[in-house]
């Protein structure tokens, strides 16, 4: 009830405060209406499923809705609301007062359920044969908090405004303002070492807020269209800390030889803060123009991003241009050409590791410590030309090619990254037969060069006796599993090389009262190119809709869809063998 | 390597019925059908791998991968219906009674266990306009 009063209280906040503003303009209609009542949930069985944007518990509620529109002689306010629970409720206000000003604020709040991942897939001992017994390796889970529930509440205020600033060179200033904030508690799961090898389960506390705040000036000036656009955009996670208990390192299964096993590992015996989220904060810059050429026109957009994370200072800056020109080749005839161009550049960073097995009486110490480059640095290229040509009066048809380049700077390494290429081609096809028939028709292909793959290979070889498995000092025959990165081989990827996909529709109205709709969407795609695996997918989406208005009275309509997909690709199985 | 399939079925059907000026009924039902599966995974064949490796990597391997591939099955049928009415009792006051039942079958029960369930919910009201 305290949260009902006070979302009436900011209602009619809103609607004196719109009052107030809009008084001068002398309404001409008005009209508002109430709806009261209440509603009775019940739920059984598990609840966060089939109820998961609902509260979940069985009550009763009250429940009302408020409507306002009020129409002047160059002007029009809205207002619509609806509250269903202290989690579920809806508001939006819209204003326009000619061409000059429009606002729109709306806040939207809704509870979403969040399951409990139960872990039991996390479970297994190493059996022994040989002797009928379990060993001491063994993979474990602990849910410290079996019953939980997780839910998180998601409150947006989302306000859009547009006023005209002057009418000479028709100066207009636009502003959006988006504020999401989500609490609530959801699971963690923390993993620890290799000694009691076990998946930790617990509740973290969620209290993130985001900001999104886009600012810009649009004026007509000689024969340009130009603009300028200020973007903001804040994510503050202000979770409590998530920490976690790291075991000391031990052998698994004697539970001996820590003093051989604790400096392998960076953590150890200690507690420490895990799935940290960052706070990051990005500020962005754009200009765009357009102007009409001959029988067409050229439009742009350059721009300039810089986002960083401030737990850890990294920073990535991007530069983006797009350039558009479309012009009538005859009066039948539209071509439409892109060129796109943007590159993305983020801070490497030195990572500083203790030195492995350091203070050891056999000197095997290796010290990891390394550069991270960032897999993000590319250049990006974007090329494509349509062509729109209308047949006759029924028929359109229209063709385009493009070409994207993807140059990585330093993935899978440094200063010699993939360069991913791709060239598509698509066709499509549209008729109209009056008001009782059309039809699309569209089909692509895609032919892709280098697409992104792992870096360090899928698979590991055998490794006995494989001369690159060499003790890592000469006064040593140890050799370590790190060593084993030397034997991965099979370059892996999900994405193809070759992409066929193709979109039909056609809508059938054989008279006023009946109308049908029918589809199939497909895609095909493969990449033969990879070592020795071959993926695949395939996809079908037929759909059917009919309406149905036999008479002034009654209306009904009726739909089915199926979606069919399949995937050929390597399966990793986790074998249990310490 | 091997197959993965997901397969959904959507079907959905809405009315609407002006029975007189006062009164006006409504409805829709849907139901929704979702399957993912692994097709059988033809494995290495266990003997072979310990003749290439001396029998000393698979000393203690005694591993069944008959039923792995339906380890992450997926399953859930979804069955919803709504429907209510209103009843203009003035020209200013209308009476709307509606409701909604779901009801959720998990034939698999994966990651967080069974998640089958069912709810409803019924309200009523009256609407004003000025």
């Amino acid at each position: 009830m305290k949260s009902m009063l006070k979302f009436v209280f900011v209602l009619v906040v809103l609607l004196l405060a719109s009052s107030i503003v809009f008084a001068g303009d002398g309404p001409t209609t008005e009209s508002y209406s109430i709806w009261i009542g209440g509603h009775y949930t019940e739920f059984s069985d598990y609840a966060k499923k089939v109820g998961e944007y609902n509260k979940g518990d069985n009550e009763t509620l009250p429940e009302f809705a408020l409507n306002y529109l009020s129409t002047g002689s160059n002007s029009i306010f809205r207002f619509t609301s609806h509250y269903y629970d202290n989690k579920n409720a809806f508001a939006k206000l819209q204003s326009t007062i000619s061409d000059k000003m429009k606002l729109s604020v709306q806040y939207r709040s809704l509870l979403k359920q969040e399951g409990q991942d139960l872990l039991t897939n996390i479970e297994a001992r190493e059996y022994l044969p040989a002797t009928d017994a379990l060993s001491g390796k063994m993979l474990t889970h602990d849910i410290q908090d079996p019953n939980a529930d997780y839910n998180t509440h998601r409150q947006e205020i989302l306000t859009k405004f547009s006023l005209l600033l002057s009418e000479k060179n028709n100066v207009r200033l636009n502003a959006t303002h988006r504020m999401i904030l989500k609490n609530g508690h959801e699971q963690k799961i923390a993993s620890t070492h290799c000694f009691s090898c076990h998946l930790t389960s617990m509740s973290a506390e969620v209290n993130n807020t985001q900001h999104n705040l886009e600012v810009g000036v649009d004026a007509d000036v000689a024969n340009f269209n130009i603009g300028y656009q200020f973007g903001y955009r804040l994510y503050d996670p202000q979770n409590s800390k998530s920490i976690t208990y790291y075991d000391d390192a031990r052998h698994p299964t004697n539970g001996g030889s820590g003093g051989e096993f604790g400096p392998r590992v960076i953590y150890e015996d200690t507690e420490a803060e895990f799935s940290v989220v960052p706070k990051t904060e990005k500020m962005s810059h754009k200009v765009k123009f357009k102007r009409n050429v001959g029988q067409g026109y050229l439009a742009g957009v350059i721009g300039y991003a810089s986002a960083e994370n401030k737990f850890t200072s990294l920073k990535t800056n991007s530069y983006s241009s797009i350039f558009n020109y479309a012009t009538f080749l005859d009066m039948k005839t539209k071509l439409i050409t892109k060129v796109a161009l943007s590159k993305f550049d983020s801070d490497s960073i030195y990572i500083d590791l203790p030195t492995f097995r350091e203070g050891l009486a056999d000197s095997n110490y290796v010290d990891f410590d390394f550069t991270r480059y960032s897999a993000l640095n590319r250049t990006n290229v974007n090329l494509s030309a349509e062509l729109i040509k209308r047949m006759n009066a029924k028929t359109t048809l229209s063709g385009l090619i493009g070409y994207d380049i993807v140059n990585r700077d330093n993935y899978p390494t440094v200063d010699d990254g993939l360069s991913t290429k791709k060239l598509y081609l698509q066709g499509k096809l549209k008729y109209r037969q009056g008001l009782s028939m059309r039809s699309s028709l569209k089909v692509r292909f895609e032919k892709i060069s280098d697409p992104f793959v792992s870096g360090r290979g899928f698979f590991e070889e055998a490794g006995h006796g494989d001369a690159r498995l060499e003790p890592l000092v000469p006064t040593s025959n140890w050799v370590f599993y790190f060593q084993r990165e030397s034997l991965r081989y099979q370059d892996i990827t999900t994405l193809p090389t070759q992409v066929l996909s193709f979109d039909w529709n056609m809508s059938y109205n054989p008279s006023m009262k009946l109308s049908a709709t029918f589809g199939l969407k497909g895609k095909l795609d493969k990449n033969d190119d990879l070592d020795s695996l071959d993926v695949e997918h395939s996809s079908f989406i037929p759909s059917i809709t009919v309406m149905y208005n036999p008479t002034e009275r009654f209306s009904m309509h009726t739909g089915y869809s199926y979606n069919y997909d399949k995937s050929r690709l390597p399966i990793t199985v986790a074998v249990f063998d310490g | 390597m091997t197959d993965y399939k997901s397969k959904v079925h959507n079907l959905f059907a809405t009315m609407n019925f002006i029975a007189s000026e006062k009164m006006r009924f409504y409805g829709m039902v849907t139901w929704n059908k979702a399957e993912s599966a692994l097709d059988e995974v033809q494995m290495p064949d266990l003997a072979e791998i310990s003749a290439l490796t001396g029998g000393d990597l698979v000393e203690n391997q005694d591993y069944d991968f008959t039923n792995m591939n339906s380890y992450s099955d997926l399953d859930y049928t979804l069955f919803k219906f709504n429907g209510g009415f209103s009843y203009k009792l003035s020209p200013t006051m209308t009476f709307t009674f509606d409701g909604e039942y779901a009801d959720l079958t998990d034939d698999q029960g994966y990651v967080f266990g069974n998640e089958s369930g069912s709810y409803f919910m019924i309200r009523s009201g009256f609407n004003i306009n000025f």
